[in-house]
Order: C-alpha cells, then sequence, then structure tokens
C-alpha cells in the first residue's frame, strides 16, 4: 500500500454522510475502499496546469445581472424564478409521509379550513 | 399471426395497415412475459390492465386518424429510475419500496403524448450504481443468451427485456456505460445521447452532470424512433439545451453505404490495450476490415487521458451521489425504518434508515463522494477530477478534428457470470472502460451488436459482442445513420437471438 496515499477516516466521513454501517459492512468497507483510492491515486500524474477551472470561465458580474443571458453561452437558460405549478398539493405531501400529523392544529379550535395546509412531520428527539 | 420478434417498426407497418391491433400485440406480450419473464426476471413489476387499456386508446387512436405518432399502441418497458404518476418508482431500492410517484418525468409525460404502452418496470443496479444489475435490492436479473451470466448494468432488466423479446423497446439511463454495456451483453442496440438531449427531469438522480436517459432497441431505426419521441429542450430540467432535434427515423432509412466513402474513423489505441478479451477484438477488428471495405478511411489515434477515466468517474460521480442520496432520510417520502430498531434521536432516524435502506454498493460511493469532497480533500479529489475531465474533453475535441467518428468495443469482456465480480468492486468498475470517458465528455454514443463469441461454459451457446460508436457533440444523425450501414452489412439480428 502505498503510505502516501491518503486514508479515509471512515467513521469521520460517515458521520458527514448520516449513514451508519453495520459490522458486515465496515469489515470490508476499509479493504475495499482502499483498493479503490489506491486506482483512484493515479489522478495526482494527470498533468492540469494547462486547464482553466471552470470558475475563471464563468463571466460573473454578467451572469448576476442578467446581460449574460443573452449571450451565446446562457442563451439557453431562464431567470430563477419560480413557476406557479411547481409546488406539491398539501395532499399529496401528506401520503407520502412516512409520519405526519395535522392534529395538533385541529384540536386548537381554531378555523379548519385556514389551518389545512399545516402539519408536522413526526420525528423522534431532535436534541439530546 | 406470429407477432414474436418485432421490430417498433414493423408493428407500427402492422398497426398502419390495420392488420393487428395494439391490444392483440400487448396480450402477446403479455403471454410471453408470464411465460418467459419467470426464468429472465427482467421486470420488477408489471401492469396489464394499464398495458391494454392503454392499447385500447392507442387503438381509438389509430382508428380515427390516417396519421399517428410512431410509437402509438407500441408495448415498452421502463426502468424503475423514470417517475410515473400514481406508480410505484423503486430505483431498485428498499428505502423506496413504497414510493408512489407524484408526478410523471418528462420522458414518460412525452411517451404518453405519443400513446405508448406502458408494459412494466424493469429491473436495475439500486440507483443506478453497478454494471450488472446484481446490486438490485429485489432480485437478480439473467442475461437472455445465457441464464448463469449477468445482462450488464445498471439497465440490464431493460436491456435483457428486450433482447428476450419481452418489449418491444425500452428506456433505460447512462451514467457510466449503464445502457450501452448491457445493450452490448445482451446483444441489442444501446444509445446514449448527447448531455442535454433528453429531459433529466422525473429521473432519479444519481450523478447529475453524467446522467442521461436512453433507449434500448431491436435495431437502429426502433432506436431512432424512439429518441425522436422524447429528444427536446425541457423548461423543467435546465441542462437540456436547444438543440435542433432532427428526423432521426427519416435519416436513419435514407443512410447509404456511400455515406462511408472517405468517412474517417477514428480508431484509439487505448481501447485496444491489455484487459480486452481477443475474441472481442477479432469481432472489432472486423469491422474495421468491412469499413474499409465500404470505402472509409481508417485513422489511428489516441485519447491518451482516457486512462484516467474510471477514476475521474469514480470521484466526480460518487460525489454527485453523495449530495443527490441525502434527500434519502426517511423524513418526508420513502422508509423510515426506526420503530423496530429502538431509533431515540433525529440522528440516529437518518443513520438507521440510511443503514437499513441503501444497499452496499450505495453506501460504498456515498461514503467515498462524501469523503471526495470533504473539507482538506476537495481539491485533491472532486476539484482534481474535474480538471482532468476537461483533459479527457479535449482529447476527443482535438481528434474529432482529425476524424468524423470513433470506434472501438463497448466492453472489455463478454458477459461474466452471476457473481464473479461482486467480491471485487474495482473490477466491476473497470467493465466501463471503454464507455466512461463518453459521459464524461458529454458526447453521444451507441453500442451495436455486431457478431458473436463461443459461450466457454455453455455448449453450442454464443455470447453477444457490442460495437461502440461515439459520435462528436450534437450529431446523433450522423451516430445513427453510420450504425445503420454497419447493421445492414451485419444482419446480426438475422443471424442470431437468445432463443428463450
Amino acid at each position: 500500500m502505498d503510505n502516501d496515499r491518503d486514508i479515509i477516516d471512515i467513521n469521520h466521513v460517515v458521520k458527514l454522510a448520516k449513514l451508519d454501517l453495520n459490522k458486515n459492512d465496515s469489515e470490508h468497507f476499509s479493504r475495499e475502499l482502499g483498493k479503490i483510492l489506491d486506482y483512484i491515486d493515479m489522478l495526482k500524474e494527470a498533468d492540469v496546469s494547462k486547464i482553466n477551472s471552470v470558475l475563471d470561465e464563468l463571466d460573473y458580474d454578467n451572469l448576476v445581472s442578467g446581460a449574460a443571458l443573452k449571450t451565446g453561452f446562457y442563451k439557453d437558460c431562464r431567470l430563477d424564478e419560480c413557476l406557479p405549478d411547481d409546488s406539491f398539493d398539501f395532499n399529496i405531501v401528506v401520503s407520502n409521509a412516512p409520519n405526519f400529523d395535522t392534529r395538533p392544529f385541529m384540536d386548537t379550535g381554531l378555523k379548519l379550513d385556514s389551518m389545512l395546509s399545516y402539519g408536522f412531520f413526526i420525528v423522534p428527539q431532535v436534541i439530546e | 399471426m406470429d407477432l414474436s420478434n418485432l421490430t417498433i417498426h414493423q408493428i407500427n407497418d402492422l398497426l398502419k395497415y390495420r392488420e393487428v391491433k395494439s391490444v392483440d400485440i400487448t396480450n402477446s406480450y403479455i403471454k410471453r412475459i408470464k411465460e418467459v419473464d419467470p426464468v429472465v426476471s427482467a421486470y420488477l413489476y408489471n401492469d396489464f390492465e394499464e398495458a391494454l387499456s392503454n392499447a385500447a386508446d392507442a387503438d381509438k387512436i389509430i382508428q380515427k386518424n390516417k396519421d399517428f405518432p410512431y410509437l402509438t399502441g407500441i408495448p415498452l418497458s421502463i426502468k424503475d429510475i423514470f417517475l410515473i404518476k400514481g406508480k410505484k418508482t423503486t430505483c431498485a431500492s428498499k428505502i423506496l419500496d413504497n414510493f408512489i410517484s407524484p408526478y410523471d418525468s418528462t420522458v414518460i409525460r412525452r411517451l404518453k403524448e405519443n400513446n405508448y404502452v406502458f408494459l412494466g418496470k424493469t429491473n436495475m443496479d439500486e440507483f443506478a450504481m453497478g454494471s450488472s444489475t446484481e446490486n438490485s435490492a429485489y432480485k437478480i436479473t439473467k442475461n437472455p443468451y445465457d441464464l448463469n451470466r449477468v445482462p450488464g448494468g445498471s439497465s440490464g432488466g431493460s436491456a435483457a427485456s428486450v433482447s428476450s423479446d419481452l418489449c418491444a423497446g425500452s428506456f433505460g439511463t447512462d451514467t457510466g456505460g449503464s445502457v450501452r454495456q448491457p445493450a452490448s451483453l445482451c446483444g441489442v442496440v444501446g444509445l446514449k445521447p448527447t448531455y442535454g438531449l433528453i429531459s433529466r427531469y422525473g429521473i432519479i438522480a444519481f450523478s447529475s452532470s453524467l446522467d442521461q436517459a436512453g433507449v434500448i432497441a431491436n435495431d437502429v431505426l426502433d432506436a431512432a424512433i424512439m429518441l425522436k419521441a422524447v429528444a427536446g429542450f425541457d423548461e423543467k430540467d435546465q441542462t437540456t439545451r436547444k438543440f435542433e432535434i432532427k428526423d432521426y427515423p427519416e435519416i436513419v432509412k435514407k443512410a447509404d453505404k456511400s455515406a462511408m466513402k472517405g468517412l474517417k474513423v477514428g480508431i484509439p489505441v487505448e481501447f485496444f490495450s491489455e484487459g480486452l478479451d481477443p475474441k472481442i477484438c477479432s469481432r472489432i477488428m472486423e469491422i474495421k476490415e468491412l469499413l474499409k471495405d465500404l470505402g472509409a478511411d481508417i485513422v489511428d489515434i489516441s485519447l491518451p487521458d482516457t486512462k484516467y477515466s474510471v477514476a475521474a468517474y469514480y470521484v466526480i460521480a460518487t460525489s454527485e451521489a453523495s449530495s443527490n442520496l441525502e434527500r434519502y432520510d426517511g423524513i418526508r417520502f420513502g422508509s423510515r425504518f426506526s420503530k423496530d430498531e429502538g431509533v431515540q434521536t433525529l440522528d440516529e432516524l437518518y443513520r438507521k434508515t440510511r443503514e437499513l435502506g441503501f444497499g452496499k454498493e450505495v453506501k460504498r460511493r456515498i461514503i467515498l463522494g462524501t469523503f471526495a469532497l470533504s473539507a482538506g480533500y476537495y481539491d485533491a479529489y472532486y476539484k482534481k477530477a474535474s480538471l482532468v475531465r476537461k483533459l479527457i474533453i479535449k482529447n476527443y475535441k482535438d481528434s474529432f478534428n482529425d476524424v468524423d467518428i470513433i470506434l472501438g468495443p463497448t466492453s472489455p469482456t463478454p458477459a461474466f457470470l452471476i457473481g464473479e465480480k461482486m467480491s471485487d468492486p474495482l473490477s466491476m468498475y473497470l467493465s466501463d472502460i471503454y464507455t466512461i470517458s463518453v459521459n464524461l465528455a458529454y458526447l453521444p454514443a451507441l453500442s451495436l451488436p455486431v457478431g458473436v463469441i463461443d459461450n466457454p461454459t455453455k455448449k453450442g451457446g454464443v455470447l453477444p459482442v457490442g460495437l461502440q460508436l461515439i459520435s462528436p457533440w450534437a450529431t446523433e444523425a450522423r451516430l445513427l445513420s453510420v450504425a445503420k450501414i454497419i447493421e445492414d452489412e451485419v444482419k446480426f439480428r438475422q443471424k442470431y437471438s437468445a432463443k428463450i
């Protein structure tokens, strides 16, 4: 194994990815990921000195002002505006959710129809 | 009437001349699926009621109109990665096993506008991560040419369904070769168009700068028909471009071998290196000779930075995947694993849901991607890989100054045995060595079955060999024409079939 090669701190990465590994998985993973990282290491030899990064190619000032939208590169783009039919119906949100509750609002005695589009995704405690 | 082994254009002729109805065609596929799919396992699920209803609607349209869209009444299978309103889409993952989509993907919406017939959703590697369809959380699909071998992946179910005549055509997705490689292993045509030609809206995202919908078909004309039906700018996918969508079917029908005279065909030395099965190499060389005989100029070229393709891909694709798969958290949709697992906090809920909902390969890639994007490693991995990607793009751009089209094998090996590569992820990744650089370069490519080799484990059996054609950015017309000319000379479909 190449000692210059980075070693994945799996415990740190699983925390970032919010992904537990069971015993079955983690046994093999370090070894397999090590092999893959050995392979990916070849990217170190690639000479990219003459390549501009994408950031160098974007015309930021004009892009932000909207002037760029008329130029060749951006002519297929549109302004970042919300379209009216883009949101899901409340019922769709409720039917897809594993655990959703509208009852807390219904018990308050407030006018039901004005409260119908509110509810909670029920989850376990957030703060330890 | 024998309704087996028909292409889309053959079915269209029968429907046009009122010789059969779509309901008859559909019933024929339904019967065959019931007989054959328990063995091949191409489908995750079917909806025969829906299929017959679609077919009846198509028949009404055909009855009332002299002209109707090509795909009217044509039964197709759909990789379980395309969202269909009101239907299950699992992406072959446990984490979506109860997910009913609230909307149609643009591809499906356009197919509906063309009055297609929906037969069912096909099996795939979970979240499109894999080259064999063995990573599905639900079942293993078999290669119709040899049931002990893989159909390829990740669109293995789609390729197997076309190859074993369980549909007239299929839509899949291709991120690193996932339409072309299974098409090659199953002896059918697979096309990945230029990035931005087909909308990704409503396609479950794996790696957004690489993903592209693709078509798997019985022949080049069918591929052209399917492509024309769904291609084109979509407001809902800002990575689609306002390309001119040509009449691909007409262009294919008019393709003539005289067009090969003087056509410059590039053969990259890197596509014929160690690791390529020598028998596959022979088949590809035969095509080279065939093209020479037709008057093409064969040019040796080099794409030196494609040696970094697999490495760059496994940084870029896994990084983008680690971000795209963050949404599977058990909160708003999909599965949630908490009650039986003693989950006490929200953080545990996320971690447990994802531990139990995702398969091994998905977890492997999320971890790799998260690592490549994390503080301290981003520059060395993701940023470096993105710059190497530009080297590869330049290799192709420079080569296309000298040649009109590039060819090589689609896959370094024929279909391998089920289980053969599962213990060595890296060897699985290397099955995509010829297809991956094409996605990195945003180019269009097609896999065409051009011959077979003997099956070493099945007496008298054969395994298909796929030729990959790569053409410059946004030149699907050229790609399809050249493929058609080769197809007419090789006559693969007349000579070979899966016999299942």
